[in-house]
């Protein structure tokens, strides 16, 4: 009873007030997701294309992911002017922004790092030398959908050779595909039937592929946080190059950085080195998430314009 | 008086060039039909579509549509 009198509402609460900028994140990427999903409410397709990484494929989906329409346009020996066009002007504009607050594979993975095991962290050279894999992909799939719409150029028919990647190699694999898209129809129609569970024998050898990498992913980020943001997702790579200019970005003031106490750095999911900038953080990995400005206690980090 | 400017011009002009790029860009996609075209006939995705997609993953089960 005494404990009971001792606990009073703020040291209840205080998990939450300490943690308001997550909260707000959190709610503006599922009201995000929703929008993204607006075809279960009503609302419109729209030929509007986002940096993130949401199948096109996906059920209810309203907008097309940019990735994808690179890939799209590629693969048809169109040059992707508008997939260019939004991945460049959002990356100048709001840097990785989408990354940390709409993407729905971002969510996935923060919702898992919520999960309370043990995280580990890379070292900084070693995390930024993971990030390059990720370029490596994004030019891989780019330089493999250029392959594709040379041949079908040539002719439609050699196109078909290709298979499953024909239209989008990247999606193929995606994990966020297979999450949002694969597995979705597979358990609704499989659902339907009587035989669910009897069809295993009968999965192709690429489906057994996405889950295989579908599992190493979710294993991946559940020990690594954003490890898939950091050194896999080819969007983000894309974003990143563009984001080290960007207009919106984080600013720190080392005047107000008097202790050192590195509490931004242990805070940062994408391991950003907050510390080595003197001003402007431009790092191709800050998705402005702002957990580093909820972690420092003397307001020495901003989010801010900074032309 | 304190300086505004937090950017190098190094920084601005490279900026401003992929700005300048993502604008012209985006009003080409916008004002070229074909390139238009293409995005609102994606916009159409349907069942179908997704079928002839995922088929790829699938043999045999599920086949609901037949």
């Amino acid at each position: 009873m005494a404990t009971l009198q001792k606990l009073n509402l703020s040291t209840f609460l205080r998990p939450v007030l300490n943690r308001k900028i997550r909260i707000i994140r959190t709610i503006a990427q599922l009201v995000i997701f929703g929008l993204l999903n607006g075809l279960m409410f009503g609302l419109p397709r729209l030929p509007i294309l986002l940096p993130i990484e949401y199948p096109t494929g996906a059920a209810f989906s309203t907008v097309w992911n940019a990735f994808e329409a690179l890939q799209y346009a590629l693969t048809f020996w169109v040059f992707p002017y508008l997939a260019i066009s939004i991945f460049v002007l959002f990356g100048a504009i709001f840097g990785k922004t989408t990354c940390g607050w709409a993407c729905p594979f971002g969510l996935v993975q923060d919702l898992v790092s919520y999960i309370p095991t043990k995280k580990k962290k890379v070292s900084k050279p070693t995390n930024a030398s993971l990030g390059k894999i990720a370029i490596v992909v994004a030019g891989f799939v780019i330089a493999m959908a250029v392959i594709i719409g040379i041949t079908y150029n040539r002719g439609e028919i050699y196109k078909l050779a290709f298979g499953a990647g024909k239209d989008m190699p990247f999606s193929t694999l995606d994990p966020s595909s297979t999450l949002f898209a694969s597995l979705y129809y597979y358990l609704k129609w499989g659902l339907a039937t009587d035989s669910f569970g009897a069809e295993i024998g009968q999965w192709k050898f690429m489906f057994i592929l996405r889950l295989i990498i579908f599992a190493i992913v979710l294993i991946l980020i559940a020990i690594y946080p954003r490890a898939y943001c950091r050194w896999i997702c080819p969007t983000g790579a894309v974003l990143g190059f563009f984001s080290k200019y960007s207009l919106l970005g984080m600013q720190r003031n080392p005047n107000r950085c008097i202790s050192g106490c590195n509490k931004c750095e242990q805070a940062c999911p994408m391991q950003v080195p907050i510390l080595s900038y003197d001003k402007n953080i431009k790092n191709k990995m800050c998705t402005n998430c702002l957990e580093c400005v909820e972690a420092c206690d003397e307001g020495a980090l901003k989010l801010t314009f900074r032309l | 008086m304190k300086s505004l400017v937090t950017m190098s011009a190094r920084s601005r002009i490279n900026l401003l060039f992929f700005l300048s790029i993502g604008i012209i860009f985006l009003i080409i996609a916008i004002v070229v039909p074909e390139q238009m075209g293409m995005y609102e006939l994606i916009s159409d995705f349907n069942d179908e579509l997704v079928k002839d997609f995922l088929s790829a993953y699938l043999n045999g089960f599920p086949h609901p549509w037949l």
